[in-house]
């Protein structure tokens, strides 16, 4: 059997809401292999998002163990975690979540500073040229459209060749030929550069193109579906 | 940790509003502290640079008796080794006009050669030993217009007469003091013999003015002079020591301005820190994102504290360009009583400092609320509603501790002492938890308070305890403000009243020094006439200096054996005594200890003052020896008195039991209270009847001292403004961290049918409210710190004032709801359909 490069064990996660616990995760578990496409699929409140969010260390479960590329995410310490999240992450948001007040260029920039790769000019202008948004560099995210967004997010996410691509919802807030175009490129990467993807949508179609899909309900794992033929020879 | 000041600089970019009100508190904080402390380098450097000049040489010796014996011998020692001396003389004395009206002049007689440094300003501009001769006089312009005189009338000084030759403008040397019992009025050398002013027992200041040869310095011809002169009471100094009593004011009330300064620096760093805590709740989300994308809170804080000095830094230098402007304002203020002139100039040390004060207040102040940047949890990027607790205890108090005592050493830097700056951080901290309980009792007042009738007040109060506590940072930074200017308008009345010479009916009108024992009689025979039956209380007076304290002989040597350059010790050993008997104690003073003396004859016994007794080491049964014209009178301690030296009465130091000083030379001092509408006619009489006698206007001294006062309170409240400006900027910040949540609900307000009116109106309830319990605080924190200062610093009567409170009160209402508005009347016209489209 082939090592995982994420392997998830008995996650649990209890909120406080109002004076009562919410069971938001209850015993789940997952593997996902290098290389692998997985998508977590289920009705909203299902759990899928909190998911990926334990995934990259944004938060702590209640009981369980993540472990990804190696590295048990869950006995990390918040410094640890940051240099987790840098290295082995890459991240894409339903809501883009852009910084407001930095250009398309220097939204692709922050991994690369935040890894202490300056003067990295020349790997922000091809990021941005896979995308296709090489012109729109200098642009402020209020002045790309809700796509545009998407893809300066999508080329922020593999600003450090991650190996492993987190997507939560990332056609959710876009129209579906927009979507579509987004979707592309998720898959492409995973085709062209290895990359594992993980990711959470309630869209069936983006749900079937990945080589395995995982219904959540209530915060149990109820299906697994596992594509039977490869759409791509 | 290399990635922060990158990001901190594209960050900020976009976030430069937030950081406006954050620059505008250091920036005014910073300037407050820089124009201060200009100031006092200006006056640093003047009296280094004019020290020459301000001492009349480069050596000074002084005395209340003639530079005879072994002090001329020291003189005519340094003339032969190529010394230039000048010798000076200086009394107050009467001055008349040929139409009988007198006036209370200083009178100087100095000798050719004068003065050897700096120069003698007249009009007109002529050599002064030639307006001297035959007769001539100069005098203040002063001199001129109080006596109707001009140049070329004459003038009486004593017996003799003189004519005005011209005016002078500005005298090298007259700095002794800052407050002057009257104008100047020179005359040459000889001419002062034929006044008959100086004779046995007048108060005649003798001076001999050096200039020294290239090949001695001053220090060491000080030292040699002093070894010589045994008596401790000839005063020697060199220029750089000269004027201690001028500086050492100055120094104080730089510092006392300096604290005024810190408080409005102070004040800031709350709008630092409120402005900081806003943006840092406003950057929630993007710090969210940058955690998710592999920035740890190290990186993220370096980030947010980069960005914060930067603009801390900035916000200094603005406010030190700001601050040197300011300079020549203080300057212009306070010149009038500083007597010399001052030039403004920017000082690198002083800007230096002030900047590392704004930076290092804006990195202490900005620190606590930033460390709010570690508890953002990055899982904010995936459910926004769900989950805003904050992570509890991430931000630990021990990190408070830190941060207080980097802001305490910063106020003890700048008090430059640990009393003062002890003093300053007590008050203020008693200030901030004051302010910060009133706060919160108005929070929690607006909640108990049952249901408003109406909507105005329902929502005007509702709005106090709104989340984020605007409310406490608005009544602190506003209150501290109020406090301080309060605090120094009830400090000037107190001291106004305190010198106010009508209500102090105890206080005499004049004090008459100087009148013989033969002239009593007619004395007071022609002040009845004159003053309309006013009976004058003469106290006898025999001038005397400290020979001998125990048997030890009081000595140079022993002086500064004793007390060191203590010159407030020394003043015990060596200043001339004005000794008086009496039968009975002296009405006002304290026996503190031993017994007054019965009646009958006996042995020499005295009754000292107790601080006196103190600084001098003699307690009962102790001998004191005096040394009156010449002759030893020991006598024994018998009593200890407290003396209150503030009334103005004839206080004495020493006290003997009568028969004690018979056949010593005696004057009278004599005083009385007269009309005011009779001061200038008894002046006048008895300036023509009895030319030898002296007669000081109360009145016009005390008003003399109230001018002095009141520059000073002038620099002190031109300071306290900043402080209360700053209060409003942090008012303005606090408001506008309220602002989104503000501009929601007014719009739902309206969008249910509320006009704007209506909005406006609970708006001002509000900021009344806030502005009401800043006033009440401020205004109830100045009369405790106002009778602190009476009760413990100026020995003076508190009194309460209630219009003053009633003022504080009214203005900071007034001030809050004018600064509320204007920081929030734009919200009153926005739309309300985008607002809420947007929520």
């Amino acid at each position: 059997m082939t090592k995982m490069l994420v392997s998830i064990r008995d996650l649990t996660l209890r909120l406080p809401s109002g004076d009562r616990m919410l069971t938001v995760l209850d015993g789940v578990s997952l593997d996902v292999a290098p290389g692998e496409t997985v998508a977590v699929a289920g009705p909203s409140g299902s759990g899928k998002s909190t998911l990926l969010g334990l995934v990259a260390g944004l938060d702590a479960p209640t009981s369980g163990t993540i472990v990804v590329a190696g590295v048990e995410v869950t006995r990390l310490g918040e410094s640890a975690l940051a240099r987790f999240r840098r290295e082995t992450l890459g991240f894409v948001f339903q809501s883009y979540h852009l910084i407001p007040t930095l250009t398309a260029a220097e939204n692709v920039a922050v991994p690369l500073d935040l890894a202490g790769a300056f003067a990295a000019t020349a790997r922000v202008t091809e990021l941005l040229a896979r995308v296709g948004l090489a012109e729109r560099g200098h642009h402020y995210p209020a002045q790309l459209s809700g796509g545009e967004q998407q893809r300066v997010a999508l080329a922020r996410a593999m600003a450090l060749d991650p190996p492993l691509l987190l997507a939560d919802e990332p056609t959710g807030n876009l129209d579906s030929a927009t979507g579509a175009a987004i979707a592309d490129r998720l898959f492409a990467l995973n085709r062209e550069r290895g990359t594992t993807l993980l990711l959470v949508t309630h869209d069936a179609a983006l749900a079937e193109r990945a080589d395995r899909v995982v219904s959540l309900r209530d915060g149990r794992i109820a299906g697994e579906r596992r594509r039977a033929v490869a759409l791509v020879p | 940790m290399t990635a922060a000041p990158r990001l901190a600089w594209r960050q900020a970019r976009g976030a430069w509003r937030h950081f406006v009100l954050l620059a505008a508190c250091v920036a005014l904080g910073v300037a407050a502290l820089v124009a201060v402390g200009s100031f006092a380098a200006t006056l640093d450097r003047t009296l280094a640079r004019e020290a020459k000049a301000l001492t009349g040489g480069d050596l000074e010796i002084r005395a209340a008796r003639p530079l005879d014996g072994e002090t001329a011998a020291a003189l005519d020692d340094l003339r032969a080794r190529g010394a230039e001396v000048v010798s000076v003389r200086e009394l107050v004395a009467m001055a008349r006009s040929a139409d009988g009206r007198a006036l209370l002049v200083e009178l100087k007689a100095p000798g050719a050669g004068y003065p050897l440094y700096g120069r003698m300003q007249t009009v007109p501009d002529r050599p002064l030993a030639a307006l001297l001769a035959d007769g001539g006089a100069v005098v203040q312009q002063e001199t001129l217009e109080r006596l109707g005189l001009r140049v070329g009338d004459s003038l009486a000084l004593g017996a003799a007469t003189f004519t005005v030759r011209g005016v002078v403008e500005r005298e090298p040397d007259r700095s002794a003091g800052l407050i002057t019992l009257g104008p100047r009025v020179f005359v040459a050398e000889g001419a002062i013999e034929r006044t008959g002013l100086v004779q046995i027992g007048s108060r005649v200041r003798y001076r001999a003015l050096v200039r020294l040869p290239e090949s001695l310095r001053a220090r060491a011809a000080r030292e040699a002079v002093a070894r010589r002169i045994a008596d401790p009471s000839v005063r020697v100094a060199s220029y750089d020591e000269a004027q201690p009593g001028l500086r050492r004011f100055f120094t104080q009330l730089a510092s006392y301005l300096g604290l005024v300064g810190l408080a409005s620096l102070l004040v800031g760093g709350i709008g630092v820190a409120s402005s900081v805590a806003t943006f840092v709740r406003r950057q929630a989300p993007t710090i969210a994102i940058l955690k998710a994308l592999g920035a740890d809170s190290r990186t993220l804080l370096a980030t947010f504290l980069w960005q914060t000095l930067s603009v801390g830094v900035v916000a200094s230098l603005v406010g030190a360009a700001l601050g040197a402007a300011l300079q020549p304002v203080l300057i212009r203020l306070l010149a009038g009583f500083v007597p010399f002139a001052l030039e403004a100039r920017a000082e690198p040390l002083t800007l230096a400092r002030g900047i590392l004060m704004g930076v290092l207040t804006t990195f202490l102040c900005a620190l606590w609320p930033l460390l709010a940047v570690r508890t953002v949890r990055p899982s904010l990027v995936l459910r926004r509603d769900v989950d805003e607790r904050p992570a509890r205890g991430r931000r630990p108090w021990a990190a408070a501790l830190p941060v207080a005592a980097g802001l305490a050493a910063l106020s003890l830097w700048q008090a430059g002492s640990f009393k003062l700056g002890g003093i300053f951080l007590g008050a203020a901290a008693g200030a901030v938890v004051t302010l910060l309980a009133l706060a919160r009792g108005l929070v929690g007042a607006a909640r108990r308070l049952p249901r408003a009738p109406s909507p105005a007040w329902r929502h005007g109060l509702g709005s106090l305890r709104r989340p984020g506590g605007h409310s406490a940072r608005v009544v602190v930074a506003l209150g501290a403000g109020v406090m301080l200017l309060v605090a120094v308008a009830l400090l000037q009345d107190a001291i106004d009243a305190q010198i106010d010479h009508e209500r102090r009916l105890e206080a005499p009108s004049f004090f008459f020094v100087d009148v013989q024992p033969d002239q009593r009689e007619a004395f007071t025979r022609v002040l009845a006439g004159a003053g309309g039956g006013v009976t004058p209380t003469l106290t006898p007076i025999v001038r005397a200096r400290l020979a001998a304290v125990n048997g030890v002989p009081v000595t140079r040597d022993l002086v500064r054996q004793r007390v060191g350059e203590d010159r407030e010790g020394a003043f015990y050993y060596t200043r001339e005594y004005a000794l008086t008997w009496s039968q009975a104690p002296p009405p006002g003073n304290v026996l503190t200890r031993g017994r007054w003396w019965a009646a009958g004859p006996g042995p020499a016994r005295i009754s000292v003052e107790e601080a006196m007794a103190k600084q001098l080491g003699v307690d009962i049964g102790g001998r004191l020896t005096f040394d009156v014209q010449g002759v030893p009178l020991e006598a024994q301690v018998t009593s200890l008195r407290k003396v209150d030296w503030q009334s103005l009465g004839t206080n004495f130091f020493v006290v003997f039991s009568p028969g004690a000083l018979d056949g010593a030379p005696v004057t009278f001092v004599a005083t009385a209270r007269t009309p005011a509408a009779a001061e200038g006619a008894v002046q006048s009489a008895v300036a023509a009847a009895f030319p030898n006698v002296t007669a000081i206007p109360v009145r016009d001294v005390l008003e003399r001292v109230g001018a002095v006062l009141g520059h000073i309170a002038v620099a002190i409240r031109v300071m306290a403004l900043f402080t209360v400006a700053t209060g409003v900027v942090v008012m303005a910040g606090a408001l506008a961290s309220t602002r989104y949540q503000r501009l929601y609900e007014s719009v739902v307000l309206r969008t249910l049918g509320a006009t704007r009116g209506a909005v406006a109106r609970a708006f001002a309830v509000e900021y009344g409210c806030l502005g009401a319990a800043a006033g009440l605080g401020g205004t109830v924190l100045a009369a405790v710190l106002a009778w602190i200062v009476l009760r413990f610093v100026l020995d003076t009567p508190w009194r309460f004032e209630p219009w003053a409170l009633l003022a504080g009160v009214t203005a900071s209402v007034v001030l809050a709801i004018t600064v509320g508005f204007l920081a929030t009347w734009r919200l009153l016209g926005e739309k309300p359909l985008p607002v809420l489209r947007r929520e």
